[in-house]
C-alpha cells in the first residue's frame, strides 16, 4: 500500500470531480474519498484531507470493469507502471525476492488500482476524461520525434539488413491510403505522381 | 504522422497490442491518437495471469507510450504500400530539414517542419 500524504482540493484544470469513490488495491482499501481527475494528474482524497497523486506517465492503462463474476464491484481498473514515478526505488536490488513484495510496503509499488465510485454512472465519465487527460500528456520523446526517428534511421543505415536495395520506389499506386491527410498541401512535387502510373 | 494516419486507417479493425509489460490484448481498435494512445473494444488477454482483472475488463484505454509491439491484421495492410510511404516520410522529413530555416534542425535535435494540423487543412478546404 503507498503512504497516504497530506494533500489539497486541486483547484485548476479539474476536468471531473467524483464524490465518494472507493481505492482499492489487490491487498486492500484506501477507504473513501474525492476523486479528482486533473489536466495535470490524478488525485484522490480523503475527508482529513489525505491522499495520493498518480500522474499520467505512470498509468499504463484504464479501463472500465463491469464485470462483476471477477470482480465484485463495477470500477474503474488502471495498471500502474510502478517504476515510472519511483524510479529510485524501483532500481534498488530486491534481495528478498518475493518477500518484498509480501511486506506490501513503499518498496513494491501496486501495479493495479480499482476506483468504485458509489455512483456508477460516473464510470464512464471517468474513463473518457483520465483518457482526455493522458492525451495531454505524451512521453517526452514521442513529442515532434516522429520526424527526427526516420531521419536517424536512413542515415544510419538501418535498412541494409537486406531492406533497403531490393524495393522499388514506386509512388504512382495510390499511396494517399497512408499519407497523412494533407500530403498534397506538402508535397506538391509528388501530387502529380499519383495515378499516373497507369493511364 | 505516418504510422498516425496508418493506425487510423485500422479503426474498427482487429489488432493485437502487445505491450511492454510482455502482455498481449487483442482487440478492436476503436481510436488512436497522434501519440498513438489507443482505445480497444471487446478485448480478450492472451495471458491473464499476472493481471487477472484485465478478464473483466471489455473496454480499455491505453498510453501509447507502454506499446511495444502492434500486431496487424495481414490482410488489412499493403506492406508494399507502408514501405513506400515510410520512405517517402523520412525523403520528406530530411527535405524538410535541409531545407528548414533554422540551422539547429539540420543538427537532426530541432524541430523539423510539422505536417499542418487537420482544422488548416480543413480551413483551406473550405475557403
Amino acid at each position: 500500500m503507498r503512504d497516504l500524504i497530506p494533500l489539497n482540493v486541486p483547484t485548476d484544470g479539474v476536468v471531473l470531480a467524483v464524490e465518494d469513490v472507493v481505492v482499492k488495491n489487490r491487498e486492500g482499501s484506501y477507504g473513501t474519498g474525492r476523486l479528482f481527475i486533473t489536466e495535470e494528474n490524478v488525485r484522490w482524497i480523503t475527508s482529513e484531507l489525505r491522499g495520493f497523486v498518480l500522474s499520467y506517465f505512470e498509468i499504463s492503462l484504464h479501463a472500465v470493469s463491469k464485470d462483476v463474476t471477477n470482480f465484485p464491484e463495477e470500477c474503474i481498473y488502471l495498471m500502474l507502471d510502478a517504476g515510472k514515478e519511483e524510479s529510485e526505488e524501483d532500481s534498488e536490488p530486491e534481495e528478498n525476492g518475493l518477500d518484498a513484495e509480501m511486506n506490501g510496503g513503499t518498496h513494491a509499488p501496486e501495479k493495479e488500482l480499482y476506483f468504485i465510485p458509489n455512483d456508477k454512472s460516473m464510470l464512464d465519465s471517468i474513463f473518457t476524461a483520465m483518457a482526455h487527460c493522458q492525451s495531454l500528456h505524451p512521453d517526452p520523446e514521442d513529442v515532434g520525434s516522429d520526424d527526427d526517428a526516420m531521419h536517424d534511421e536512413e542515415e544510419s543505415g538501418m535498412g541494409e539488413g537486406g531492406g533497403g536495395g531490393d524495393l522499388t520506389y514506386d509512388y504512382g499506386r495510390g499511396d494517399e491510403r497512408y499519407g497523412s491527410d494533407n500530403d498534397e498541401d506538402h508535397l506538391p512535387d509528388n501530387a502529380h505522381h499519383f495515378g499516373s502510373g497507369d493511364h | 504522422m505516418l504510422f498516425y494516419s496508418f493506425f487510423k486507417s485500422l479503426v474498427g479493425k482487429e489488432i493485437v497490442v502487445e505491450l511492454k509489460n510482455d502482455m498481449s490484448l487483442h482487440g478492436t481498435l476503436d481510436s488512436v491518437d497522434q501519440y498513438l494512445n489507443m482505445k480497444l473494444l471487446d478485448i480478450a488477454v492472451t495471458d491473464a495471469e499476472k493481471f487477472p482483472h484485465m478478464l473483466a475488463v471489455k473496454n480499455i484505454f491505453i498510453r501509447g507510450s507502454v506499446i511495444r509491439y502492434v500486431h496487424l491484421p495481414a490482410e488489412e495492410v499493403d506492406v508494399q504500400q507502408l514501405q513506400d510511404a515510410s520512405r517517402r516520410d523520412a525523403e520528406q522529413a530530411k527535405h524538410s530539414t535541409k531545407t528548414g530555416a533554422a540551422a539547429a534542425a539540420a543538427a537532426g535535435k530541432g524541430q523539423p517542419t510539422k505536417d499542418t494540423r487537420p482544422d488548416q487543412s480543413d480551413k483551406v478546404a473550405a475557403s
